[in-house]
């Protein structure tokens, strides 16, 4: 007799860790013709401790802090939303002195071109 | 000059070992727009910690005189050069901060790391004078 089980409840995609307080970090954004550039306010995290995941369209910026002195750890958690006009491929993240930079070019079809004007 | 509701240190220093759990309180509200400084102490030192991410070193200037320690930063955010500003929640960033401690303190005794945006100050205790008794030495 095969016995099956069937979740209750269904699985969560993000899974917290109840000790550990979250903390939304101050994030700026800014924006040319080439990239979108995120830059987050950190303090407290080391070059090992971050995550920056891309999927779809979902950008986690997720970083874990040990506890320092008397303060207990926390993890910095922030979510957003990236237009498709973003090539994944190309994202990249710099950490230093506590700030996160984030950078996400844009896909070469969707920046802004000029259009040649010939002469008849 | 911010307001802030940390609590001085000046008109607690009976409460002095209460002052990390106030911190460690008010942190958990990290959004509330300010550079927080704790203060702890153990048997050898005290401890201050200053959140200052993006702060590089000649940012932040440390005084020592007497018995206080004045700690001082400035942090500047600018959008970067070509670049336009789709939301701004950073501050530029400027605290200064006296700590009075219950006995004049060493400058050259004092050391100061920046790591990771955090900011650690670490001030030695003197130790206490001890009484002395004066040994009477009888007339031979």
């Amino acid at each position: 007799m095969s016995t099956e089980t069937v979740p209750s409840t269904p699985t969560p995609t993000h899974t917290y860790d109840t000790n550990r307080p979250v903390v939304s970090p101050r994030v700026d954004i800014y924006e040319n013709a080439d990239a979108i550039r995120l830059v987050a306010d950190v303090p407290g995290t080391r070059d090992a401790d971050v995550r920056v995941t891309l999927d779809k369209q979902e950008l986690t910026l997720e970083a874990d802090v040990p506890p320092i002195g008397e303060f207990r750890a926390f993890r910095y958690r922030r979510v957003f939303l990236v237009s498709r006009g973003i090539d994944p491929d190309r994202v990249s993240a710099e950490l230093k002195a506590g700030v996160l930079t984030v950078h996400l070019p844009k896909r070469d079809e969707l920046k802004p071109r000029r259009i040649h004007v010939g002469t008849a | 000059m911010f307001l802030t509701p940390f609590v001085s240190l000046d008109r607690s220093r009976a409460a002095w070992p209460d002052i990390s759990r106030e911190f460690g309180r008010l942190f958990e509200r990290f959004d509330a727009d300010l550079v927080g400084v704790s203060a702890s102490d153990d048997a050898t030192h005290w401890t201050l910690r200053a959140w200052v991410p993006g702060f590089a070193v000649d940012d932040v200037k440390l005084d020592a005189t007497g018995d206080a320690l004045t700690l001082r930063g400035v942090r500047k955010v600018e959008a970067p050069e070509g670049w336009a500003v789709h939301r701004r929640e950073r501050e530029a960033l400027q605290f200064s901060r006296i700590f009075r401690f219950p006995q004049p303190i060493d400058a050259d005794q004092i050391t100061a790391t920046l790591v990771d945006g955090v900011l650690t100050v670490r001030v030695p205790k003197r130790p206490e004078v001890q009484p002395r008794t004066v040994p009477i030495v009888p007339q031979a």
